[in-house]
């Protein structure tokens, strides 16, 4: 029981990002429920919690998409680590957080994303990728971090860490 | 000053994310390339996936219907303020009424399409779309257990949609014309225009696509359909789009066509699958 709300959240915002978002496109651009989820958990909950998530969270995509398996274990892990590593320096009431987080952890996911595609012989045109792509996106991804971090955040009451270090149920 | 101990557990951190990272590209240059077969591992994600996806799909669909009754009841309440309660019941029954008729048109369109094509075809819907901005791929509801095969071309009634790229017994991932990676590896599809020019369709990072000419002085008109050619695994004559634009590349003799795909790619519903490749060795090809 012990992550089974967290990991069902996760499952959940996969189906959202996997069949959902093409219905929320704008311009092409579709949010990234994964990332904003995975965002969510580094910074609630810690960088073990939201590199698991990135992990779990992008074996899924490279899984379904077939191809580049990694690049998105790779570019959620370390967004959920580096989101993670905030955990204990931010206000997680803050409502300004979960905007930033978002935008932050989008860019930084998707320069990862190139970097890999350009690594392996894609012609990304950077600029471009940036200008049509990446900031639209991230755009996108921080308005709906705004809208979700509060949702999942109700269930950070539920979910607080306990002196271990461990995610427990809270028990009244 | 740090202790040994800290250091070793900083160290050994250090440590696996450097084999994690060894890892992961590692398996990214093994993934890079094109496979016609999938692991046993993504098969079993796909097996189980489906049917959370279809059911995600359908209440998908039906909270667009509803959002599209909401939007069209706030445009008439805009316009006629006095006939608002009549037009909130007139805006849901003309909502429904309009996916009903869009419904039809393209089961119509797909039933002429089917009548005209040459080459066998399987219809499939829909079912998921590849959760990434950076690659344009969907999954139909149709596998291996129905004669879908990797690389088989995949169509609707405005033209070609892309090609199979894995399959599963229940599901088939469908790489679209707009994927940067759709002629990459020698899968692509050969091009020709009306007129007879002959080329090789390639797609850009963010979904440009573009026909590079065999020959150094090509006729090119603007808005001459484009079709395929059979040169490579897609079957010929299928449409891909209409001629926009002719450039330049870096040498005068390097001339392309920018080319405007015909199918409307973020209103994907009913595809078909044409069971027939022009090159065996990516399956066995239909009569």
């Amino acid at each position: 029981m012990r992550y089974t709300v967290l990991t069902g959240i996760l499952v959940l915002a996969y189906l959202l990002q996997s069949v959902v978002s093409s219905y929320l496109a704008i311009g092409g651009i579709t949010p990234d429920f994964l990332l904003v989820v995975v965002v969510t958990y580094g910074l609630l909950f810690g960088w073990e919690v939201g590199l698991s998530a990135g992990v779990f969270g992008g074996l899924l995509i490279d899984l379904t998409a077939g191809r580049f398996i990694g690049l998105h274990v790779l570019s959620l892990g370390v967004v959920g680590v580096f989101a993670g590593l905030a955990e204990d320096k931010v206000f997680k009431d803050n409502m300004l957080l979960a905007p930033a987080g978002g935008f932050m952890g989008s860019v930084a996911s998707q320069t990862i994303v190139v970097f890999c595609l350009w690594l392996f012989g894609w012609r990304v045109p950077i600029l471009g990728a940036l200008r049509t792509t990446i900031l639209p996106a991230a755009l996108y991804d921080m308005v709906l971090a705004g809208l979700l971090y509060g949702r999942i955040y109700r269930y950070y009451l539920y979910l607080r860490p306990d002196p271990r270090g461990t995610i427990v149920i809270r028990r009244h | 000053m740090p202790s040994p101990m800290r250091n070793n557990k900083q160290l050994r951190r250090f440590g696996a994310a450097l084999v994690a990272l060894v890892l992961l590209f590692g398996l990214m240059a093994v993934t890079a390339r094109e496979r016609s077969q999938v692991t046993p591992v993504e098969k079993a994600l796909a097996t189980v996936l489906y049917p959370l996806q279809v059911a995600t799909d359908w209440v998908a669909r039906k909270v667009q219907g509803v959002g599209q009754s909401v939007k069209e009841l706030t445009q008439l309440r805009d316009e006629n303020a006095r006939l608002r309660s009549q037009v909130e019941a007139a805006a849901q029954l003309e909502a429904r009424n309009q996916l009903l008729v869009r419904a039809n048109q393209q089961l119509r369109s797909a039933l002429g399409m089917k009548d005209r094509s040459k080459y066998p075809l399987l219809a499939a819907e829909v079912i998921s779309r590849t959760p990434d901005n950076w690659y344009r791929m969907v999954t139909i509801n149709r596998g291996s257990r129905d004669g879908v095969k990797a690389n088989m071309a995949v169509v609707n009634w405005q033209g070609l949609v892309g090609k199979v790229s894995a399959t599963t017994p229940f599901t088939a991932t469908v790489q679209l014309v707009i994927d940067a990676g759709f002629g990459q590896g020698g899968f692509g599809a050969g091009a020709k225009l009306p007129s007879g020019e002959l080329g090789v369709i390639q797609t850009a990072q963010g979904g440009h696509i573009q026909m590079t000419f065999f020959s150094s002085d090509p006729a090119v008109q603007t808005g001459q359909p484009v079709f395929t050619s059979g040169q490579a695994v897609i079957p010929p004559d299928l449409l891909i789009g209409y001629a926009d634009s002719l450039s330049t590349g870096e040498s005068a003799f390097d001339k392309f066509l920018n080319v405007r795909p015909a199918v409307d790619f973020n209103k994907l519903d009913t595809l078909h699958v044409v069971l027939y490749m022009t090159q065996p060795d990516g399956g066995a090809a239909a009569p």
